[in-house]
């Protein structure tokens, strides 16, 4: 154990004293912020640079493996295809609205948005612009 | 120059920083960090023509933003090694700009 002192906004203070009173009885701080405190490192730690790409390029392979099948299919070209698990789990003409879609219904998972045609390159005149791997290996 | 707030998707997790209108960039453009700091997953790619001609797939993430009082709930970004956001047509163009050289005022409106 270790004992610490902060600086902290008084009125923020009261506050968050007078919910932990409110919620879990005196004497409960420490417990409540030594909480949040794992929350905040677990969160941060979950975000792995090179397991997000990973699983990126895992259903963007599958993508590229079912393209010129999904291609011969009506139902698919033209469209975006939405890849979970190596799996076309849902489709639209419209990116946004697919991704919303996805993100509303399973959470902020990995996925890999592909359109099956054609897509003419978009402009991006910045002389900086970087692929992910290219700005992590540099 | 604009603030700009990005957030991850579904979440209030964000970043503020500053912004650039670029009225020749397709596709908004974030810096790198704020993409480790919002912990955003690639979602798929588009190919780039930059600067030179040169043509490379990219990938692209989603984010909510926000800037001089407009909302935009999920917009398709792309990530860069620097330090301002590029706003680009694909969101301008869902607004008003006018430019007054003289004054070297931007004024940006949702009619």
């Amino acid at each position: 154990m270790v004992k610490t002192t902060i600086d902290i906004d008084n009125s923020l203070w009261k506050k968050f004293s007078m919910q932990i009173i409110r919620k879990k009885g005196f004497r409960k701080k420490n417990e409540v912020i030594e909480q949040l405190i794992r929350d905040y490192i677990k969160s941060e730690s979950q975000y792995d640079v090179s397991k997000a790409m990973l699983d990126f390029e895992e259903e963007k392979s599958a993508f590229e493996k079912i393209r010129e099948s999904l291609a011969k299919d009506e139902s698919y070209r033209g469209k975006y295809v939405a890849i979970m698990k190596g799996k076309v789990i849902d489709s639209d003409p419209d990116k946004v609205k697919l991704v919303k879609r996805i993100y509303k219904k399973q959470g902020y998972v990995p996925l890999f948005i592909g359109f099956v045609g054609h897509q003419k390159p978009v402009e991006v005149p910045s002389p900086q612009l970087l692929r992910r791997h290219e700005v992590r290996h540099a | 120059m604009v603030r700009v707030v990005a957030f991850k998707p579904f979440s209030r997790i964000s970043k503020t920083g500053r912004g650039k209108i670029d009225s020749g960039a397709d596709i908004t453009v974030i810096p790198i960090d704020w993409a480790e700091r919002l912990a955003l997953l690639p979602s798929s790619v588009v190919k780039v023509r930059s600067y030179d001609g040169r043509e490379e797939e990219v990938e692209t993430y989603f984010i909510r933003m926000e800037f001089s009082g407009f909302q935009f709930p999920l917009i398709e970004v792309l990530v860069s090694n620097r330090k301002d956001v590029l706003i680009g047509r694909d969101v301008l163009n869902r607004l008003r700009a006018e430019l007054d050289g003289k004054k070297l005022e931007l004024k940006l409106t949702d009619p």
